[in-house]
């Protein structure tokens, strides 16, 4: 039921990619069996790489295509009828997450020496559990990316009316929908003017303080995301995994990394990482795996240069840091770590002008205009103060973190309900005008 | 938890609720702080509060930096962002009897995609939701409430547009002459540009029309790069050539032929030039 209901969900605008979907599942379905019947090693081994590369291949095929083919043909003209195909073929939602969860079953399977015990003996009912695992709609357009291991077990476990964690859901749910409804499509027509040639016009603290809020936009909107999928996948007895930890008090930026977007950040860590040989080869290796690891963690949000150098930037920064932390150790005082997490925040926040600004020399004039811009008058009208207004419940939701635990046990716990009603009476009243998940495009 | 989570959001939405309610449910004076918050305020204020006024303007933001000038008896629905088929649509659907609508034509390529009033993806809730309850509707949202008190100076969208480097100007007007933009060259009369506004906008001008209310087109001046572009001319003249298929008397204003119009970045006129066509186009309108 939950399988029939998931793929309607799926196929509901275009049923057609439909198709697509059951071919991956089919096929990835196929393939594993496949690694677990070899009879020898090479074989497994085949079937594996044949495996991840066809799946690499199609996410290429629907992401990559348009970018290579203007790199390489330099424009759009003289297209052969083929070419014109491929180059218009429209971006199948959840591509990314659905190939990188195929890979995580034909992986977790090759590694595993014999056949994992989740993995049902029927291969009608594999294929049953696979389709449950990539198409179960709460996390299928916008995950969080599930591991087979994690997934499988729970499928055949028995699930209880009595054993739904209502508290826990309503928490999850409300503030997923409160972060999302409340704040990110509040955000969203604030921030609008983060588009060239619009920020040409604004002053260098308007242009600091649109990119304030288009940092707790994009969280709103992603974590917000990630929240409305675990409470709904909550609902019917399943547990997906944590995507956010409170990322903006990271004081570095591999700690950030431990925090944002968890569910690919450890599937990289998991399956590339570790594969290329994480950091038990030598510093040189270890800074070369974490350059590749997030240049491929880049371009996994889209086809474009921009995601690529926004990899690369992060790639660059865990290397220096690494580098850096192995000569110096810096003193555990308050202000240090204060100026740690400012450093890490201010460097997450440009980065993410490359989401909004994909041509790369236009993030590059923001970047500039927010130092030089200083002679265009700041005026502290309402739009300024909403966006600071907006931005304030995800300041505060990372601050509640840092308080001691003695505190969040006892009187915070007591505040619940405050905050709580408070989310409810603001969805009710001050829902911004709709606007799509931000990560439905990757 | 949830229970007392649960009374204490109905508490504080009776408590809000209230408050609306003992202020006669009337618009509040808070202004909108974006542009999406305005269009959807703007249309919830003539669903609940139709206008009484002799005439309605339906354009998009270039009508709309015109408010600040326009005189009581005018109502802009302007849409920033936007189209002025949703006002035409509004006015026919809520079946509103001014003397004369004025629709704005310089951006008739943008169709209309939904109105604002009934879809409720575009406004959180319904307009059944939004009548049954007031305190849901857009123009009362607390926290634009709360900006408003902490900034007292009410400065609008509009005057985002105020505050300008006149160096960028120029390269704002290359950019919008850009293929993609304003498609120069590119052949428009079975395009479907025509399709989508034209045709919609001549059906919806033959309703309001029927209903006994003048119909009045206008044209707002631009930078002349932008007017000269063939798209635009040819724009202009399938406007010119489907006015006559009405065989509905209208008039149409063009644009006003001078040079001293000044815009901020191409299209929408500065605050000067604003406020003298808008007094030259209310001379004409009446």
């Amino acid at each position: 039921m939950l399988i029939i209901a998931s793929l309607i969900f799926y196929a509901w605008e275009q049923p057609y990619l439909l198709i697509l979907l059951l071919g991956s599942i089919s096929f990835n379905t196929l393939t594993t069996q496949g690694i677990y019947l070899s009879q020898t090693p090479n074989q497994r081994k085949l079937i594996a790489v044949l495996g991840v590369s066809a799946n690499l291949g199609l996410l290429a095929l629907f992401k990559y295509f348009k970018l290579i083919f203007v790199t390489v043909h330099g424009g759009l003209e003289d297209l052969t009828p083929v070419e014109a195909f491929l180059y218009y073929l429209p971006l199948p939602v959840g591509i990314s997450f659905y190939t990188f969860e195929g890979i995580s079953l034909l992986l977790d399977v090759f590694r595993s020496p014999e056949k994992p015990k989740w993995i049902p003996d029927k291969r009608l009912h594999f294929w049953y559990d696979t389709t449950l695992f990539v198409s179960f709609f709460p996390h299928l357009v916008a995950g969080p990316i599930l591991k087979a291991h994690e997934f499988y077990p729970q499928i055949n476990n028995q699930k209880k009316f009595t054993s739904i964690p209502w508290v826990r859901i309503f928490e999850t749910l409300l503030t997923g929908y409160f972060l999302k409804m409340v704040i990110a499509d509040n955000l969203k027509d604030l921030t609008y003017q983060i588009s060239y040639p619009a920020f040409l016009d604004l002053s260098a603290a308007d242009l600091w303080l649109r990119l304030l809020g288009y940092s707790m936009q994009i969280f709103a909107d992603f974590a917000g995301y990630s929240l409305i999928a675990i409470g709904l996948a909550d609902l019917f007895g399943y547990k997906l995994p944590d995507n956010f930890r409170f990322p903006y008090i990271a004081k570095s930026f591999s700690e950030f990394w431990t925090r944002w977007h968890i569910s690919l950040s450890s599937w990289l860590k998991e399956y590339l990482y570790f594969s290329l040989g994480g950091n038990r080869k030598g510093k040189v290796r270890t800074y070369i795996n974490l350059m590749l690891v997030m240049l491929l963690g880049g371009m996994w949000h889209g086809g474009a240069w921009s995601f690529m150098v926004w990899g690369g930037f992060h790639g660059l920064v865990l290397v220096i840091e690494r580098g850096i932390q192995q000569v110096v150790k810096l003193p555990n005082s308050i202000w240090v770590t204060t100026m740690e997490r400012l450093l890490v925040f201010t460097g997450v926040s440009f980065a993410w002008l490359l989401f909004v600004l994909t041509d790369f020399s236009q993030a590059l004039l923001y970047f500039k205009a927010t130092f030089t811009h200083t002679d265009i008058p700041f005026v502290w009208g309402p739009l300024q103060v909403q966006l600071v207004l907006y931005s304030l419940p995800v300041i505060i939701y990372h601050l509640l973190y840092l308080l001691p635990d003695s505190i969040k046990q006892n009187q915070l716990k007591m505040a619940k309900p405050i905050f709580y009603g408070t989310m409810l009476f603001l969805l009710l009243t001050n829902a911004g005008v709709p606007g799509s998940f931000i990560y439905f495009r990757f | 938890m949830i229970v007392k989570s649960i009374v204490v959001g109905i508490f504080i939405t009776s408590l809000f609720a209230f408050i609306i309610y003992a202020n006669g449910n009337t618009i509040p004076t808070w202004g909108f702080p974006h542009w999406n918050h305005d269009n959807v305020g703007k249309t919830e204020k003539v669903a609940f509060h139709a206008p009484s006024t002799n005439i309605i303007l339906c354009g998009s933001s270039i009508s709309y930096l015109m408010e600040p000038y326009l005189p009581r008896e005018v109502y802009s629905l302007s849409i920033t962002g936007g189209s002025p088929l949703t006002g035409m649509q509004l006015i026919n659907q809520l079946n509103l009897k001014p003397k004369i609508v004025g629709i704005e034509i310089n951006y008739l390529e943008r169709s209309v995609e939904d109105t604002y009033l009934t879809h409720p993806l575009y406004s959180g809730f319904s307009k059944e939701i939004k009548d049954l309850f007031p305190f849901m509707r857009t123009y009362y949202q607390p926290i634009n409430a709360i900006g408003y008190l902490i900034s007292k100076n009410n400065i609008k969208v509009r005057d985002a547009y105020k505050i300008t480097n006149p160096g960028h100007i120029g390269k704002t007007i290359e950019n919008m002459l850009l293929p993609g933009k304003i498609k120069i060259g590119k052949e428009l009369r079975d395009s479907a540009t025509v399709n989508n506004t034209l045709k919609p906008m001549l059906e919806l001008t033959r309703k309001i029309t029927a209903q006994g209310i003048k119909v009045v087109f206008y044209e707002i001046p631009m930078n002349p790069l932008l007017m000269r572009t063939p798209r635009y001319k040819q724009l202009i003249e399938a406007f010119q050539d489907s006015i006559k298929l009405l065989e509905i008397p209208v008039t149409f204003i063009p644009a006003p032929k001078y040079s001293g119009w000044k815009t901020v970045d191409g299209d929408h006129l500065e605050t000067a030039s604003s406020r003298v066509y808008t007094e030259w186009l209310m001379k004409r309108i009446n």
